[in-house]
């Protein structure tokens, strides 16, 4: 029944849109065009175009482009975007006029900033709900763990969005698990965003034009994850002239250079990243055995203005972490280990402009996220050989098309199919001493396909309402599913910059994450919906208030949510996924459907964001009160319990503040109830039943009375870090400095029992273990 | 020049990590932390006790909980509870359970202490529900219940042959045992099915006399339920590792052994069923292993006080 009374309303809604489209007005005319800043040419997503006389306007869309059609008159224009000089300009529109505008970063006169009304993009005046942008520039800014500038560890810092352990770049946004998040840079979908065993994120931020982060009221164009949709796209490279960037850290080191390969036309943008502590350590180890650990990642962009209606987009990523270890004690023996993993994504896309009211995005997309472990041993001219892998593998086409026919109307429509190959063991051992010879691969195949219909409406000044229904399909085998998604998101402006919002999204998970580690290893293993194990869905309310103080350049958002989930995947008592504790040699295949159980979960909460993007001191002030709950029928007696990261409390406050052109000053200090766990309360021996003359089976047992029974303390912590610029001749130099865990807060990353002797007497205590204690960190960067 | 840069640039870094990890060696990472917030100073009594119609007495071990923090006991082993009132109620009668402690003439126990009453005196009957109480002093005292299930499927056992390699990579053929019945379509069934070697082995020992010895092992110990698909028929093929064709040896041949092969058949509650699958799959605390919660029905307490009926078929193998 609210199914039906749903698509209803959804059909109501588009016919009051097209019946509003065909009245007859005066002759009307489009104004459209691209935006891009005035250095580099990089197209600005997200800009405010704003005609004050009418009180109404648009923005531009994910690459630059905007459309607006209005009666016929002469308008004064206003473009602006947060950390952008606003420009007003007067357009006398009597035919369909191409406009394209350039606009300049306001960094260059950072203490000159003059805040007019129309320069910040106004959160009261969106639809869109549960959305957080963050200036890629405050992200260099503020202050990082060992000086590495991490996204996902900025996100943490917001409400909604909580860490999981401590230096973890795992995000549980509004109660969901780090699996129900969709992770996507330039279109491409990053399936594991960890390196380190999560202690830092994949994303080079030096490489980012954009970071999105939807919470709720997700717009039908997205889809495939419960919690949260993270969008980034890449810079695409100074059209003008070369650019660069290098930065020596404590764990590694970077750069960036772009530019153009046709003046105007084209550019090029690469970034590259590595830590070096396996080859600083390397001449300390002893000459017969060698080991260590890296990561690197690579960035790729290229773009090519085939025309003005036609651009062409191609860019990459790659990343892989290693371990490995070496061996050779004598000539007879030789042995050489190694354990990477990493993701790889490319995307093609093309641009189109099918006419001034018309954009479309055309993208082929690849991702692969791939697990190996490879073991070669040779003893007396006998070899040993062990390969195992395991990944996920996307091939994926998209196309969305933006339609700008009125200035009440922003419709979008689209459709994205991936083709899904997932690989949870492939096997290879050669044993020369056993005879043994093994070649297995397991392998699944799925497609999943979403086609979506929107509209962001304006039906009034006052009323904003985007609305919109998405259809998922997936297929594995001959099992299908098919589920409506409807989307709607609605603000009414109570006053001038207030409004209050509402918003509900109904969202499928059709792949699902097995890690009950939860702390982003990389064995953890994405796998597909299956007969026996079906899709994750939630349906999430969310109501809210919106504030601006365009004069004191602040926002305020206070919003309250309750999302019900469906079919959410946990693990059955006693399972486990981590191959490297069993070794893949010996360990029999673990069918992950028998490990596997489905239940519900249940958050709601409540979320403040005082937020000041822009200025000589900004950061934001974002506190969270949660409720999150589990249920499932064979965990825990079928009891419901809290989740592992429900969390009561969740504070952050983050400043950024700019004294002098040449220092920059920040810290952040977070709050947040302790996560839960499940810790033995008492032992016994259970015994088994028997019979005839054997002695009884005991096992000794723990007594947990129930899950997650211990909360741990509270975690709190501050950063703090001092930036020094200096212009040079020819570069700009930063020296930064920070702090992390400036109080030496010992904040629990696990607790284990322990047993320690008192003489004779063996008494049993419970051990925090602390990650980071105090860490300092230097880094050195030069721009040009 | 490029020597120069990799050098400073070391320095730089190994600067930055010493200053870190003596910052780091200040500091203890390991903290022992308070654990009120487990209440493990609560103990508890754990009770055991499998009932059934085919047993000629009726068993029940008490023991207590051992903390896992704070002062631990010196001892090992199971603590059992001596002192405690045991008593039995099938809604009509109520009987008192007696402390047993079996030894042998040398003073060791032969059996776990437990309390005890005989089923002649206190019979265990298909369809009854039966209360089983427990007080200690220093305990709570804690109470359960269960009802006998009806009888278990008629349970058939027959030899079959099947083929291996033995370690010359020959082909050789063994025997296997086939067991088979059949679950009742109304009702979710839940059975536990375990096969039992017994071997008696005779030998002529150095002064020209016939000795034997006895071993027993399980060979199959399983638990199974038709949740899914009720009226199942079960057919359990079970390798017994034996050569199939064996010479036919006289009364008089050293190392003669007879072999007893029995199957039972337990008709079960959920409970027993859920129970010993847990039971079965326990892995011990392990951080990368999701907790095993090891389900109960003793009220205040732990443990388990379940009821099955069984049958049982013997076969010796010729």
């Amino acid at each position: 029944m609210i199914k039906k009374t749903k698509s209803v309303l959804f059909v109501l809604l588009l016919l009051i849109s097209l019946k509003s489209i065909s009245q007859n007005t005066p002759q009307r005319y489009t104004i459209s065009g691209y935006v891009k800043e005035k250095s580099s040419g990089e197209l600005l997503p997200g800009v405010t175009i704003y005609l004050p006389s009418l009180r109404t306007g648009t923005s531009t869309n994910a690459y630059g482009f905007y459309s607006i059609t209005v009666p016929q008159d002469s308008y004064e224009v206003v473009f602006s975007f947060v950390g952008y000089e606003a420009v007003k300009t007067q357009v006398n529109l009597e035919k369909d006029t191409e406009f394209n505008l350039d606009l300049e970063p306001s960094l260059t006169k950072l203490e000159e900033i003059e805040v007019v009304a129309e320069q910040q993009e106004k959160v009261s005046e969106q639809a869109q709900m549960s959305l957080i942008k963050v200036p890629v520039q405050q992200l260099k800014d503020i202050p990082a763990f060992l000086g590495e500038k991490d996204v996902l560890k900025v996100l943490q810092l917001m409400p909604g969005v909580q860490s999981g352990s401590e230096g973890s770049s795992g995000l549980y946004v509004r109660g969901g698990g780090p699996d129900q998040n969709l992770l996507i840079l330039d279109d491409a979908t990053v399936y594991n965003a960890n390196h380190l065993f999560g202690f830092f994120s994949v994303f080079n931020g030096d490489a980012l034009k954009s970071v999105e982060l939807y919470k709720g009221g997700f717009p039908a164009r997205f889809g495939g994850r419960l919690s949260s949709v993270i969008k980034m796209d890449m810079k695409e490279g100074h059209k003008e002239e070369y650019h660069g960037k290098a930065a020596i850290g404590l764990i590694s080191s970077s750069a960036v250079l772009e530019g153009p390969l046709k003046k105007g036309k084209s550019s090029f943008l690469l970034s590259g990243r590595r830590t070096y502590i396996d080859l600083l350590t390397r001449p300390l180890m002893p000459a017969d055995s060698k080991g260590g650990y890296y990561f690197y990642d690579l960035n790729a962009k290229l773009n090519y203005e085939l025309s003005q209606k036609d651009k062409i987009y191609l860019s990459g990523y790659f990343g892989r972490d290693r371990f490995s270890v070496k061996d050779m004690e004598d000539s007879d023996y030789k042995y050489d280990a190694g354990i990477d993993w990493g993701n790889a994504t490319a995307t093609l896309r093309w641009n189109h402009l099918f006419n001034n009211k018309l954009f479309a995005n055309t993208a082929f997309i690849f991702s692969d996220y791939e697990f190996g472990i490879d073991v070669s041993e040779t003893y007396q001219g006998r070899d040993f050989m062990l390969k195992y892998k395991s990944g996920i593998r996307d091939f994926s086409i998209k196309h969305d098309l933006d339609f700008l026919p009125h200035p009440k109307h922003h419709i979008r429509a689209g459709f994205q199919s991936t083709f899904h190959t997932f690989i949870p063991s492939a096997f290879v051992l050669e044993d020369e001493s056993e005879n043994e010879f093994t070649n297995e691969k397991e392998i699944y195949e799925s497609l999943e396909t979403g086609i979506y219909l929107e509209d962001n409406y304006k039906p009034t000044e006052k009323i904003n309402i985007e609305a919109g229904l998405r259809l998922s399909h997936f297929v594995h085998n001959n099992k299908q599913y098919f589920k409506p998604e409807p989307r709607i998101s609605a603000a009414y402006q109570l006053a001038p910059n207030l409004s209050a919002k509402a918003s509900f999204a109904s969202m499928n998970q059709y792949i699902h994450l097995l890690s009950n580690s939860g702390i982003g290893l990389p064995t953890d293993l994405w796998v597909s919906s299956t007969d026996k194990v079906k899709p994750q869905s939630s349906n999430q309310v969310a109501l809210g208030l919106a504030k601006d103080f365009p004069d004191k350049n602040f926002s305020l958002t206070l919003e309250t949510y309750y999302k019900k989930s469906k079919n959410v995947i946990g693990y059955k008592e006693g399972a486990t996924f981590l191959v490297l504790e069993e070794g893949p040699e010996n360990s029999e295949p673990v069918n992950w459907e028998d490990n596997v159980t489905s239940g519900q979960g249940t958050s709601y909460g409540a979320e403040l964001l005082l937020q000041r993007k822009y200025g000589k001191f900004s950061g934001w002030i974002g506190y969270t009160l949660s409720w999150t709950k589990l249920q499932f029928d064979e965990i825990n007696f079928g009891n419901p319990f809290f989740a592992k990261y429900d969390r009561r409390h969740d504070l952050s406050i983050v400043g950024i503040y700019k004294p002098k052109k040449n220092i920059t000053l920040s810290a952040s200090w977070v709050y947040g109830t302790g996560n839960n766990y499940t810790l033995a309360k008492r032992e016994y021996y259970a015994r088994e039943h028997h019979f005839q003359n054997f002695p009884p089976y005991i096992q000794n047992v723990s007594d947990y009375e129930e899950k997650n029974n211990f909360r741990a303390e509270a975690y709190h912590r501050l950063d703090v870090g001092i930036q020094f610029h200096k212009k040079k001749k020819r570069w700009t130099r930063t020296w930064e400095i920070g702090v992390y865990n400036l109080y030496n807060r010992k904040n629990p990353f696990f607790y284990m029992p322990s047993t320690k002797y008192e003489g004779n007497q063996e008494r049993g205590v419970l051990e925090k273990i602390t990650l980071f204690p105090v860490l300092p960190s230097f880094s050195y960067r030069i721009e040009f | 020049m490029k020597i120069i840069i990799i050098q400073k640039l070391q320095k730089f870094i190994l600067f930055g990590i010493l200053l870190s990890n003596l910052q780091a060696c200040d500091f203890s990472l390991v903290e022992e932390v308070e654990t009120e917030q487990l209440d493990t100073d609560n103990h508890k009594l754990v009770v055991y006790s499998f009932i059934s119609p085919q047993d000629e007495n009726i068993k029940v071990y008490v023991d207590s909980t051992i903390p896992t923090m704070g002062l631990l006991p010196n001892t090992w082993g199971s603590n059992t509870i001596e002192d405690a009132m045991v008593t039995l109620d099938n809604g009509q009668k109520e009987v008192k359970l007696i402390f047993n402690n079996p030894v042998d003439e040398n003073g060791y126990e032969t059996e776990e202490s437990h309390y005890t009453i005989s089923t002649d005196q206190f019979p265990i009957e298909v369809g009854k529900t039966y209360t089983l109480k427990v007080s200690s002093p220093n305990f709570k005292a804690v109470t359960a219940s269960c009802s006998v299930p009806s009888e278990a499927p008629e349970l058939s056992m027959s030899t079959y042959t099947y083929k291996d390699e033995d370690f010359m990579q020959t082909e050789i053929e063994l025997l296997g045992l086939e067991s088979s019945w059949k679950a009742e379509k109304e009702r979710v069934n839940y059975f536990a099915f375990f096969i039992n070697e017994r071997t008696v082995t005779h030998f002529i020992d150095q002064e020209g006399n016939w000795q034997s010895y006895e071993n027993e092992w399980y060979q199959e110990r399983l638990f199974l339920t038709d949740e899914g698909n009720l009226g199942k028929d079960y057919k359990i093929r079970t390798e017994l590792y034996r050569l199939a064709n064996t010479d036919n040896e006289g009364e008089n041949d050293e190392n003669r052994e007879e072999v007893i092969l029995e199957g039972f058949l337990l008709n079960t509650d959920q409970l027993y069923y859920d129970y010993h699958t847990k039971m079965k799959n326990y892995t011990g605390d392990n951080l990368f292993t999701e907790p095993i919660q090891v389900p109960t029905n003793i009220e205040g307490g732990l443990g388990i006080f379940s009821a099955y009926n069984m049958q049982k078929v013997s076969i010796e193998l010729d």
